[in-house]
């Protein structure tokens, strides 16, 4: 190859390199945003992890609150959940503290991924650790875990949105 | 010496024994039992007493041992407010596996499901039998004029009303009930 074309090639790199970039740094989140927290990866936690019977017992680390189980005052709950009846969103406080709920089971500031919330629901195979709760997903490429893992590390927005939305799908009637 | 002695000693193994009984006479499941209170309903032990209670807190692994335990049992009332069950009330669950259940509450609004191996149990209305149920579930109430459909889903909890207590509350939709209030 000349030396003339192996430039071109440089510059077209160089140059594609620079689109990424400049992309990326509009696109990604802060990790662990809230606005994110709400309206993409908390749809999938209500149906996944923040059951009454599991994360949305009081006592049980990563407790969580969601519309759909815990609330932090009987308040927020003025009335059944029914056909007619949603429920009410969840408070700024409530969604602070599910976001530092997150924050206190992270295993290392260094390595995103030495995350309990990414490791215990990950099959053992995959790299995971055992999970009261069971495994929920097969490996580092279900939606749920791809959702998780681009809000708390503060992945691109439209790829977390897009994950979580196929995540919370699957599970939704 | 016996005379001080005597009545000190008497003292001390009373003080031992009441320690002991003390110890030995509650289990953590016979407490979660006995917190549940008595029961308030008409009907003697069987398939229509205790209404809104968490059968499997008796009737599950922890503590029921020598009768069948269930694999998921409550109660279904007409409307949120109601003090009675409803009868005849459908409850249809899905689990994991895609088994599809219904099952018909009885005259105290109950319904249990059991595993095959479970026996005969005494007046089985409410029952039905099931392969053993693997979570998540998904589970709606249906009667003759509509559906109620639980939006979420159950993870590992067998009763109802662990989550669905009568009162309404940050940690309980309160009861299951079949059809909206009436305003
Ligand atoms: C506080 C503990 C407790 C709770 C809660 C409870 N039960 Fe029972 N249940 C008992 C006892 C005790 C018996 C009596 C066993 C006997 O007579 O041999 C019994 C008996 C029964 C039987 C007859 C079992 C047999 O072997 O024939 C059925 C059916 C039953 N209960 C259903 C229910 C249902 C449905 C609920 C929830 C709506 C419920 N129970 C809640 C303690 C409980
Ligand atoms: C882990 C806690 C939990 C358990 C266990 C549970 N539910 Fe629910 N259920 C809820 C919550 C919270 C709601 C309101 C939000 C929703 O729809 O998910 C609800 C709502 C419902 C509704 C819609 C409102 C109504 O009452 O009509 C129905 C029907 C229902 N549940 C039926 C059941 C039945 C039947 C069982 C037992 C087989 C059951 N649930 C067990 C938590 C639970």
């Amino acid at each position: 190859m000349s030396t003339r074309r192996q430039c071109w090639h440089c510059m077209l790199l160089v140059l594609l390199g620079g689109c990424g970039i400049a992309a990326q740094r509009v696109d990604k989140i802060t990790p662990r945003d809230q606005s994110v927290l709400e309206t993409h990866v908390q749809p999938y936690l209500d149906m996944a992890c923040a059951s009454i019977d599991c994360h949305g017992a009081g006592g049980r680390p990563l407790r969580l609150y969601s519309e759909l189980g815990l609330r932090a005052d009987a308040t927020d709950r003025p009335q059944p959940i029914s056909n007619s009846h949603d429920p009410k969103a969840l408070t700024t406080q409530e969604l602070a503290s599910n976001c530092s709920a997150f924050a206190a089971v992270a295993l290392s500031t260094g390595s995103p991924d030495h995350h309990l919330a990414l490791l215990k629901p990950l099959a053992l195979g995959a790299g995971g650790i055992h999970h009261v709760g069971g495994v929920h997903w097969a490996d580092t490429t279900d939606p749920g875990y791809l959702c998780l893992r681009g809000w708390l590390v503060g992945d691109i927005k439209q790829d977390v949105g897009s994950e979580c939305a196929k995540a919370t799908a699957k599970l939704q009637q | 010496m016996d005379t001080v002695m005597l009545p000190l000693l008497r003292a001390c193994g009373a003080l031992a024994l009441l320690c002991l009984a003390g110890c030995i006479g509650v289990s953590p499941e016979q407490q979660l039992q006995k917190d549940l209170g008595p029961d308030t309903g008409p009907y003697n032990s069987g398939p229509l007493h205790r209404a809104g209670f968490p059968c499997t807190n008796c009737h599950g692994d922890l503590w029921w041992q020598d009768h069948p335990t269930f694999e998921l049992a409550g109660t279904v009332y007409r409307t949120p407010t109601d003090e009675g069950g409803m009868n005849g009330a459908e409850v249809h669950i899905t689990d994991a596996n895609g088994q599809k259940i219904t099952v018909q509450t009885n005259q105290a609004g109950n319904f249990f499901l059991v595993t095959s191996g479970a026996g005969n149990l005494r007046g089985g209305e409410g029952s039905a039998t099931v392969t053993a149920l693997a979570f998540p579930l998904r589970v709606s109430v249906k009667t003759g004029t509509g559906e109620q459909k639980m939006r979420g889903l159950i993870w590992r909890e067998r009763s109802c009303a662990n989550c669905h207590s009568k009162q309404l509350g940050a940690a309980s939709n309160g009861r299951v009930f079949a059809m909206e209030a009436t305003p």
